[in-house]
């Protein structure tokens, strides 16, 4: 209550403030600002009620207003994103998710930011540190500004917690798959109508749970055990990738996996609702548990099975860009500076307004007001890992107060890859790419769920691989491995 | 100089009688110039590396490297083999299927059924194949699907595992084309078989001519035109794969793909991560001149065998 109160005094403060800065740019107009970013639950309808109090905050401090954003479904933003750049329409700003700006940079859409974060970002260098900014570099140049989240990973298993109660499992004593597996024969002979573990196809697969790679980008050819050492391997040829192939369909054959991973496209969440999964894979961080138990509605425990670790693709999640159709990027570099310095933007961004969208408890969580619900609340984006400096934002009822300390030592405690920082440009071997990526689509989840048989399905992958030029790739990989660690010693 | 009067009179007469003809195309006309010429401009993309900082122009020439990933691997094979072989199928049986249904339709007395059978055959055309994607799902699904637990353990049998067979695939993917298709062809052919004068049956059946004389001899004949049309136009796209049916009918299954993988999804598959705007632009052209040279040939065959059935 008393820090909503202190909170109210300084919104007011600011408003006061700034009837007056804004006498001295009453002349200037603001330079109008269209930002990009994908949502997972849809557009908000208050959206313009926030933007109206994010616009009271810019256009008197740095003379930005934000207009008529482009938000929009995960799965349609991309496209959109891709259709505005090469329509030339306005966009000034924007975030996109993993590897899909790699294209952007090859083909000259997004601009290098190493000037402007000078000039205007030093709030971003200092919230991130230039350590991770640097994840964001190609050719040498800056072009992804990572928002400041969770920008290590482990991953693992998800249980469910009661079936563990059920039936005696100590999940902290769970450290290898021998022992998961016991754990999943328990749940096969006892629960009928209950499959031990599934996933998504095209989220993590068995074997994503327990390789130790850093993908360089998308896994043709990569750096072995958390990048040690700059090596670039073709992981599908290593005896470790067929260890676990073969580990993973002896599963197969005992029924802890069933062939529905090849077909199911949509998350499995709602089957452990259900109760007819035990247990699904994901990337694991601090407060996940408590998070996940709420989108699950059940209780679920997670087991991380590799180390807290990081690399370039791990930073390059989440960034935002400058797109070469922004006429001020002065302008949009000092907004984006803003939603890394501004406690009260990234709070906007992420939550909405107080009051309306979300209020105060007593031991300083933020919960939805008096009488809104998810479902009725007019701004429930819930995307603080996207809107900058996520450690500025308040926390939700549910989650631990010291998350973000938590968070920040999980960061720091990560096993860095050497090639942190590198990025791998596929464009001299898009043909091969091009190809490998159906070999890799035919083969990849029906082994790493253990469905195909190896004996056959193994050698065949591994030869239409060489076929389709993977050797290339990687070579292609290691020269400009090689040329980026030259530049980064010299 | 009499001679070009003579000629030239005629022609501006013959304008002037078809103007209000002309004057309907015109609509038409300009949007296929704007829809269909203007973008070919856009072809030189295909042939070009595209930096959007150079713009279209500017970018470099690069040949043919677009194309190359089209056929530089073994897949090129298959997926072409894919794309062709299940078209000719789909060409061949829908037609075959479009006409019977029609024919059968045509003479149905009961006025309510009939209606009843034309909306029902039609309705799976009007149906997504993401839709269909999931009554296939429903059918086919391992350990919850209706054929592998109701229908085959009623005759004792264990059913396969449909996901990751790819040798089931065929027979499956025509049959969904057939079921979804073949109510438009029907409604086509049904209406060119309306259009035949009632006198030549009534004469027919004086004469004595049995219903499959008639079909035979007055149906087949007169609609064959149509037929040529439907099955030219539809060479055309031999190239193209229906991409739903094809992605998400198999539930884009990696372990199918051999059966089931279509120039069409390869792209999609291929370019996904990367979104080559050259690459893509150089699949679609790659389609459209095979489509473009078949459809030609094709034509030119049937001006050979029937020169009045030829499109032109």
């Amino acid at each position: 209550m008393k820090k909503g109160l202190a909170l109210l005094l300084c919104l007011m403060m600011t408003l006061i403030g700034t009837g007056l800065t804004t006498v001295a740019l009453a002349d200037e107009e603001p330079v109008e600002i269209v930002m990009g970013f994908f949502s997972l639950n849809g557009v908000p309808s208050d959206l313009q009620m926030v933007l109206d109090a994010i616009n009271e905050i810019t256009i008197p401090e740095i003379g930005v207003k934000l207009v008529d954003p482009i938000i929009d479904n995960y799965g349609n933003y991309h496209e959109q994103l891709n259709l505005i750049l090469s329509g030339n329409e306005q966009l000034d700003l924007f975030m996109c998710w993993g590897t899909y700006w790699l294209p952007f940079y090859t083909k000259g859409q997004i601009i290098e930011l190493d000037d402007l974060l000078e000039e205007y970002g030093q709030g971003i260098i200092e919230a991130v540190g230039r350590e991770w900014l640097d994840a964001g570099k190609a050719g040498g140049h800056q072009y992804g500004i990572t928002t400041n989240r969770d920008l290590a990973v482990t991953r693992g298993f998800v249980l469910l917690k009661d079936i563990c109660e059920k039936y005696d499992i100590d999940v902290a004593s769970i450290q290898t798959l021998d022992d998961l597996g016991e754990v999943f024969q328990i749940i096969k002979d006892n629960e009928p109508g209950m499959i031990p573990v599934s996933g998504a196809n095209g989220g993590d697969k068995l074997l994503d749970t327990i390789c130790t790679y850093d993908s360089l980008g998308d896994t043709l050819g990569v750096l072995m055990n958390y990048g040690e050492e700059p090596v670039v391997v073709n992981y599908f040829d290593t005896d470790e990738y067929e260890q676990y192939v073969r580990y993973f369909h002896e599963w197969y054959q005992k029924g802890y996996v069933t062939e529905e991973v090849m077909t199911s496209s949509d998350n499995t969440n709602p089957q452990m609702t259900a109760g007819r999964l035990f247990a699904n894979t994901s990337n694991i961080k601090p407060g996940f548990d408590t998070k996940q138990s709420l989108t699950v509605q059940r209780d679920v425990v997670s087991v991380p099975m590799v180390e807290v670790n990081t690399n370039s693709s791990v930073v390059q999640q989440i960034q935002w860009y400058i797109p070469v159709n922004c006429d001020h990027p002065d302008k949009a570099m000092q907004f984006l500076n803003m939603m890394y310095t501004d406690e009260r933007i990234v709070n906007l961004l992420c939550w909405g307004i107080e009051g309306v969208h979300y209020a105060f408890t007593e031991d300083g969580h933020i919960d939805f007001p008096e009488g809104v619900t998810a479902d009725t609340s007019g701004y429930n984006l819930n995307m603080g890992f996207a809107m900058g400096n996520q450690f500025l934002s308040h926390i939700w009822v549910g989650d631990e107060l010291t998350m973000w300390d938590d968070l920040k030592e999980f960061n720091e405690t990560a096993i860095f890859s050497c090639a942190f920082g590198f990025c791998w440009d596929p464009e001299p071997v898009k043909t091969e790419v091009a190809a490998l990526n159906n070999v890799l689509n035919e083969y990849r989840c029906g082994l790493e769920w253990g469905v195909l048989d190896p004996d056959t399905a193994l050698p065949e992958f591994r030869e239409k691989l060489h076929a389709a030029g993977i050797d290339k790739v990687v070579e292609e990989k290691q020269r400009q491995l090689d040329e980026w660690l030259a530049t980064k010693q010299g | 100089m009499v001679a070009a009067k003579t000629t030239s009179v005629p022609r501006s007469a013959k304008f002037k009688k078809y103007l209000p003809l002309y004057l309907m195309m015109l609509p038409g006309v300009i949007y296929l110039i704007i829809n269909n010429y203007i973008p070919m401009a856009g072809l030189i993309i295909a042939f070009k590396d595209l930096n959007f900082r150079k713009g279209i122009l500017g970018s470099d020439w690069i040949g043919f490297a677009n194309f190359r990933y089209l056929f530089a691997t073994s897949d090129a094979l298959l997926i072409t083999r894919n794309t062709v072989l299940y078209n000719v199928v789909f060409i061949a049986l829908n037609n075959f299927l479009g006409v019977t249904v029609a024919i059968l339709l045509n003479d149905m007395t009961a006025l309510k059924a009939k209606k009843f059978y034309q909306s029902a055959v039609l309705l799976p055309y009007l149906i997504s194949m993401v839709i269909i994607s999931y009554l296939v799902f429903a059918f086919l699904s391992n350990d919850r699907g209706f054929l592998n637990r109701t229908v085959l353990p009623i005759f004792g049998q264990q059913g396969p595992s449909w996901y990751t067979n790819a040798s089931l695939w065929p027979p499956i993917l025509i049959f969904v084309n057939a079921w979804k298709n073949v109510g438009y062809l029907c409604v086509l052919y049904l209406s060119s078989i309306l259009g035949i004068n009632k006198e030549f049956y009534e004469a027919a059946s004086l004469e004595g001519a049995s219903k499959w004389q008639q079909i035979k001899y007055i149906t087949l004949p007169l609609i064959k035109p149509t037929i040529i049309m439907m099955v030219l136009i539809m060479i055309g796209k031999i190239f193209y794969a229906d991409f739903g049916l094809f992605y998400h009918v198999p539930m884009d299954s990696g372990a199918l793909y051999k059966t089931t993988n279509v120039i069409d999804t390869y792209v999609y598959r291929g370019l996904l991560k990367t979104g080559d705007v050259g690459m893509s632009s150089a699949a679609g052209l790659y389609q459209s001149v095979v489509g473009f040279i078949l459809v030609l040939t094709s034509n030119l065959v049937v001006r050979k065998v029937s020169p009045e059935n030829a499109l032109f």
